[in-house]
């Protein structure tokens, strides 16, 4: 009777336990593709990505393949970002860039439906990894909005996917970081994934303040600092740090630091001036805004 | 028992806790969120608003993005201004102006639709709102917001924090309750334990009483019951032991005195001798009288008794204890008569039932007048086998009726030399009869006469479980 009572306690007390898991985490599990195609939605109003490996393929044999997989719909929830009648002619990987042929009929297509259908296909073709530019021609020529600028050299960036945000978004930074003596700076191609919600220029300054990846480098903030808040106005980023950013190194120069950032963001956005504020005031001794 | 009752206590108390927690945190992120969400729509069509007259609605205006920019600060939210051809006019961020921007809340707002969404995987808020140009019917551009209502988690983490804490403040305060609850049981549990241990062993006279709870209660007012009945047979049995002794030693004590007055009459003639050897001689078989009885009584113990069944012819019977008993009626003058009503054959147990009946007859014989009567009657009353015996005898008191069953019980307790017998006849009777599931029951008025009646079943079942009483 006894041992039946135990028991009977502890898997009670198991069943609490695993009740007892925060009520406020949140797990999610994700699988690793290679890359992956863009289509549309069933409704025809939204990108839906679905993932596929490369296999082995390289170069063109990949951008080919991936110009089947976007002239097929796989299932009812992602169709072809094609229009109907439309098709690719000619997919042509040259260096870095891919140069997409359309056929004529993608002329009369509705706009929208073209603005979706150039989303998914750069989004897309940007998967292969020297690729970083996407070019569309109609025919021999390249294709051109009303405005008659060409629909040349487009980059992922140009797409802001907001449903995708669930498959990391890739973004090369550029960053700027202190080299080994701290008397110069050294640019950096830094990866990070970015989602919609992120202020990249937050990512930026947390990158900045983490230091560099490369022993080579250093870093120009020290560890302690804080990013408090950004904000943007008028083309300026307001980048309000804590206190710690005054007990930087001696043996770093400020102006190096206050470089380093500046850099960073306005080469990553199209911003025009940067004001670095240290616990909401603008510090003396680094001086006010300062622009490239 | 003390540790199983906090447990029990305890796994009772905690265990709606980790529900209870989950259901309060997703009501406060749904009371936050919606809140949030309100917030942020009301704003958002103000803005829109704002955002559709003539005045703000110039592409480069530094006013429009001024009004947009200070909007995203104020709520932490990322405020985008698109194109009808999906193309950003304004980020907030800053960092996404003139790339497309493709979301299908966004193309329903440029058709018109406006959406509101909360997204619990990552806790923030969106608003898609159009933006009307002047004549309030062509759509110039859709707003879109959204905002990580992640200060809200660290609200939330500083409740977690706080409930936490007070989680486990409950918790001690719980388990500081369920020892006092558990004593609170035990307790009482044990005093009674303790009671019954002292009355067992003989160190309590008076009765346990722990009227804590009605079970204590009801447990000790049994256990006082069971020590009074066995108190009660306790007595009994020393009375009976006191009660036999004296009656086993009344002919001895008789025949101690013959005894020795022989001895002191060294020259007494021969005819007083025979006397007194007579007299020493009836008070022996007084004596065996007594001791046969008493051996009876104890075969008539359920317990160690054992009930011989046959198909008994009543009617027999009783002619024959009738005829066995005719001598002593005769010496009386007794007139014995025998009704019976119709022939009766019972299964029974013949030897005990006659032992009883005899008892009975020879009662009404002893205590009956001169020249008296005695009526015996024979019936069936639905299963029951019914024997009466009337006599016009001397009757019973209305108060010694029910004790006249006891053992060595005399009305007339300075008759008992002379009427004989042992003083167990009804004793015996009883037992007989109640041994064989029957009832015997006396209705009596002083000097008048006694009813005995005898009730049998008509077919005994052997066997029964009730005890008898020694």
């Amino acid at each position: 009777m006894k041992k039946k009572m135990a028991l009977f306690f502890i898997i009670i007390s198991l069943i609490l336990l695993s009740a007892c898991t925060a009520p406020w985490d949140h797990t999610e599990s994700e699988k690793q593709y290679d890359g992956y195609i863009y289509y549309l939605n069933q409704d025809r109003n939204d990108l839906r990505t679905k993932g596929f490996g490369f296999e082995n393929m390289k170069g063109q044999a990949l951008a080919d393949a991936i110009a089947d997989k976007l002239a097929a719909s796989p299932d009812d929830a992602h169709v072809s970002p094609l229009p109907d009648g439309v098709f690719i002619e000619k997919v042509l990987l040259e260096n870095d860039e891919v140069k997409v042929t359309f056929n004529k009929l993608f002329e009369q297509v509705d706009e929208r439906e073209k603005t979706l259908c150039r989303a998914a296909v750069v989004k897309s073709f940007t998967q292969i990894p020297e690729a970083n530019y996407v070019s569309f021609y109609i025919g021999e020529e390249l294709m051109e909005d009303d405005s008659g600028n060409a629909y040349e050299k487009l980059t992922a960036n140009d797409y802001l996917i907001v449903s995708a945000k669930d498959i990391e978004q890739e973004q090369i930074l550029t960053l700027y970081y202190g080299d080994q003596e701290g008397s110069h700076l050294a640019k950096e191609s830094v990866p990070a994934s970015v989602t919609v919600d992120q202020n990249i220029i937050r990512i930026i300054i947390e990158r900045l303040i983490e230091g560099p990846a490369y022993e080579e480098e250093t870093s120009l903030i020290s560890d302690d600092t804080t990013l408090l808040s950004v904000s943007v106005s008028d083309d300026t980023a307001y980048i309000n740090l804590s206190g710690a950013f005054s007990d930087t190194a001696s043996t770093v120069s400020p102006e190096l630091t206050v470089y380093s950032i500046v850099n960073s963001v306005l080469d990553n956005t199209s911003l025009k001036k940067v004001q670095i504020l240290v616990d909401g005031e603008a510090p003396a001794s680094f001086g006010g805004q300062m622009d490239l | 028992m003390r540790m199983w009752i906090i447990l029990a206590f305890l796994l009772v108390s905690l265990l709606p806790f980790p529900f209870l927690a989950r259901i309060a945190f997703n009501a406060y992120e749904k009371k936050t969120s919606d809140t949030y969400m309100s917030v942020m729509q009301g704003e958002g069509h103000l803005l829109a608003d704002k955002l559709s007259s003539g005045y703000f609605w110039n592409k480069q205006s530094e006013e429009m993005k001024g009004l947009i920019d200070q909007y995203a600060n104020i709520y932490h939210a990322r405020t985008v201004v698109i194109d009808p051809s999906l193309r950003i006019l304004h980020d907030s961020y800053g960092t996404d102006t003139d790339h497309i921007m493709i979301e299908k809340s966004i193309l329903r707002a440029l058709d018109g639709v406006e959406s509101h969404k909360y997204n619990k995987s990552d806790h923030s808020v969106e608003t898609v709102i159009p933006i009307y140009g002047s004549d309030q019917k062509t759509i110039n551009a859709a707003l879109w917001t959204r905002c990580s209502v992640s200060f809200y988690d660290m609200i939330q983490k500083d409740t977690r924090d706080f409930i936490v804490m007070v989680l486990i403040a409950v918790c001690v305060a719980l388990v500081i309750l369920a020892y006092l609850f558990a004593l609170s049981i035990v307790h009482p549990i044990r005093k009674l334990g303790r009671q019954m241990d002292e009355a067992a062993h003989g160190l309590r006279d008076q009765e346990i009483k722990v009227s804590t709870f009605n079970e204590t209660n009801d447990i000790a007012y049994a256990f006082n019951l069971l020590k009074n009945r066995y108190e009660v047979v306790d007595n009994s049995r020393k009375e009976f032991v006191a009660n036999v002794s004296h009656e086993l030693k009344t002919p001895i004590t008789s025949m101690k005195v013959l005894a020795e007055s022989l001895i002191q009459m060294p020259d007494a003639p021969s005819e007083l001798y025979q006397e007194f050897m007579h007299d020493i001689v009836s008070q022996l078989d007084r004596e065996t009288a007594i001791i046969d009885d008493l051996l009876a009584l104890v075969k008539l113990d359920r317990r160690t008794g054992t009930l011989h069944l046959s198909d008994v012819n009543i009617n027999e019977m009783l002619e024959r204890l009738i005829k066995q008993l005719g001598p002593l009626a005769h010496v009386k003058d007794v007139s014995v008569t025998f009704e019976s009503h119709r022939n009766v054959t019972a299964r029974v147990d013949e030897v005990k039932l006659s032992l009883a009946c005899m008892n009975v007859i020879e009662n009404a014989i002893k205590y009956n007048r001169e020249s008296g009567s005695i009526k015996i009657s024979l019936d069936i009353e639905e299963d029951y086998c019914v024997i009466t015996c009337s006599d016009t005898g001397l009757g019973i008191p209305q108060e010694d009726i029910d004790k006249v069953f006891e053992r060595f019980y005399r009305v007339d307790k300075s008759h008992s030399q002379q009427m004989g017998g042992s003083g167990l006849g009804l004793a015996i009777v009883r037992q007989a009869v109640e041994m064989q599931d029957g009832t015997v029951s006396i209705d009596s008025t002083e000097g008048v006469g006694t009813v005995v009646t005898i009730k049998v079943p008509l077919v005994v079942v052997a066997g029964s479980e009730e005890g008898g009483q020694m």
